[in-house]
């Protein structure tokens, strides 16, 4: 039940955010509402109006239903179909709130034609010479110390070099995102040249605010590791204060994006403004044959997206889409991976313990001590590896041992502790507790 | 300066940044040492491939409308009497051709232009 409990609260607050990001559409920003643009006197249309509040009301209810349904199925008692269910869960809260923004969008499109509030042909393109400015990046220096600090703690402990590398591998990366995945592109909403420089300085900024932020948070998460790692439970609640906290900046560093552009172009839309609404299909995806670039920025915020209409675009959805489809599996995949049989097989040469791809062998030459442990040892924690209930396997540590090789099932003791000349340790069990003492037996421990 | 680029048209979009480049320096819109983007910033902007914009600034450069400053990228250049290229010759030749075959007389047409001139101003 605390991993369900685990798992609900690591996810909860996901349809409050949709909500509130989706919500925010309904504001007028760059004369876009819902991914729709529209005129200044659209502002204090009755029927526009009308049509965002209905969007508000059904996105709230959607978020709240989805909300409600992560808790009603807690009581599942087989945590595999849980688990399953938790990830069509996060599938749903990525899709659903979107239905009533694509009807939403729809209906606009429809209302913002009869009204005749111009639109531009998907197949023009406006830019403003005055308002193109140079981009100075942050300077990858900024991005060093981050990569070090994360890569630092593998100095103290070598056995983790592994996970320390991968962070310090994300950190670096945040400045490849930073510097490839945005588009330097104006902000132009319509023929105020000071304006488009200011939204285009706004984005900018804090785009590289972002990715800065983004890069230290990975620090701080190796940290994290270093200091927790023979505390699985502090792990685990700092990890998770960690990502609630980078999580918050995020949001907040997004939403006060779009509340400047919302304040900035509070009197645009009169007589002259920029309507790509031809080039979004849903307000959501861009899909403009006639733009040779990959990348576009987001249309309010400061995400990035994709140009549908490149290939390269098409690969990414269609991967995003399999993605999302193929998450629910995973729990199918668990099963499988927490159901392997694990076999221990001992002969005059080899001990060995394998389940699934992975096998242990110890040669009986280099054993110098062998014990049986009625229970797991004090402070069993996984380092790198397998943890799941029916099923450990990969480097743990414990109070007395740090460095242990574990193959067994937490549920059945007992289990045979391995020493050996090098100065390891090993850990070996089975699903069944009579299977292991037969190997015992075998070794002549009781 | 607004540049509209139409993907539709049968006007080749180098041509299209060339025409709209002179027409906002006849209009005034852009003046000699104002600055325009580098190559790589309007494509980028635009979407337009690096290639295309190229053209369009070496064609602008070679008669005479810009010109490269190694400090301020490219500027537009200082007015001077340029000579009329051929290909402009031919197409007003062609215009007049047009208006003469369509009964508009000598007087007629000069007070036509004498008229866009100052639309255009």
């Amino acid at each position: 039940m605390i991993t369900r409990l685990i798992l609900a609260a690591s996810v909860i607050w996901l349809p409050a955010v949709m909500y509130v990001m989706l919500a925010n559409e309904t504001k007028f920003k760059k004369n876009i509402a819902v991914g729709v643009t529209l005129p200044l006197e659209a502002r204090e249309d009755a029927v526009v109006l009308e049509e965002l509040t209905s969007f508000r009301k059904n996105c709230r209810n959607i978020c709240i239903l989805l909300t409600l349904l992560i808790f009603l199925s807690l009581p599942v008692s087989d945590f595999y179909v849980y688990f399953t269910i938790w990830l069509i869960w996060i599938d749903a809260v990525c899709i659903l709130p979107y239905i009533p923004y694509v009807r939403t969008n729809a209906h606009l499109r429809k209302y913002k034609a009869e009204k005749g509030w111009g639109s531009t042909s998907q197949h023009m393109v406006t830019v403003n010479l005055s308002a193109i400015r140079k981009f100075h990046y942050v300077r990858l220096w900024v991005f060093v110390p981050a990569v070090i600090l994360s890569l630092l703690p593998a100095a103290a402990d070598p056995s983790l070099f592994a996970m320390y590398l991968l962070i310090a591998v994300c950190s670096a990366l945040c400045w490849a995102g930073y510097r490839f995945l945005y588009r330097e592109r104006q902000e132009m909403v319509d023929g105020n040249t000071e304006l488009t420089v200011v939204l285009g300085q706004i984005r900018r900024y804090n785009w590289g605010k972002i990715w800065v932020i983004s890069a230290y948070a990975m620090a701080l998460y190796s940290l994290t590791i270093f200091l927790t790692v023979h505390l699985p439970a502090a792990g685990v609640i700092c990890g998770t204060v960690v990502t609630a906290i980078f999580c918050w900046i995020i949001l907040r560093i997004e939403l006060k994006v779009r509340s400047q552009q919302e304040k900035l172009t509070r009197d645009s839309g009169g007589e002259w403004f920029v309507d790509d609404d031809s080039k979004w299909i849903w307000g959501l995806f861009y899909y403009n044959p006639d733009d040779t670039r990959l990348m576009i920025n987001a249309r309010v915020g400061m995400n990035s997206t994709f140009n549908l209409a490149r290939p390269a675009g098409k690969l990414i959805m269609g991967f995003c889409v399999i993605l999302l489809a193929v998450l629910p599996f995973t729990g199918v995949l668990l099963r499988q991976a927490g159901e392997q049989e694990i076999v221990l097989t001992a002969d005059p040469q080899v001990i060995t313990a394998e389940a699934g791809m992975t096998d242990y062998s110890v040669d009986r030459s280099s054993i110098t001590e062998m014990l049986v442990l009625d229970e797991l040892p004090a402070g069993f924690h996984r380092k790198v590896g397998t943890g799941m209930e029916n099923l450990c396997k990969g480097k743990f540590g414990s109070d007395d041992y740090p460095d242990l090789t574990v193959m067994l099932d937490p549920t059945a003791a007992p289990y045979l502790l391995i020493q050996t000349a090098d100065g390891k340790y090993y850990l070996f069990g089975t699903h069944s507790s009579e299977a292991t003492e037969d190997i015992l037996n075998q070794l002549g421990l009781e | 300066m607004l540049l509209t680029i139409d993907f539709t048209s049968d006007i080749p979009i180098y041509l299209q940044i060339r025409n709209q480049i002179v027409t906002a320096i006849a209009e005034g819109r852009l003046q000699p040492g104002d600055r325009l983007p580098s190559i790589r910033a309007l494509a980028e902007e635009s979407g337009i491939n690096m290639m295309t914009v190229s053209k369009s600034y070496q064609i602008l450069k070679k008669e005479g409308w810009l010109q490269s400053d190694r400090r301020s990228g490219t500027v537009v250049a200082e007015k001077k009497r340029i000579s009329i290229p051929e290909k402009t010759l031919d197409a007003l030749r062609m215009s007049i051709y047009e208006l003469r075959a369509s009964g508009f007389g000598k007087d007629d047409i000069l007070k036509l232009c004498a008229k866009m001139y100052e639309e255009e101003s």
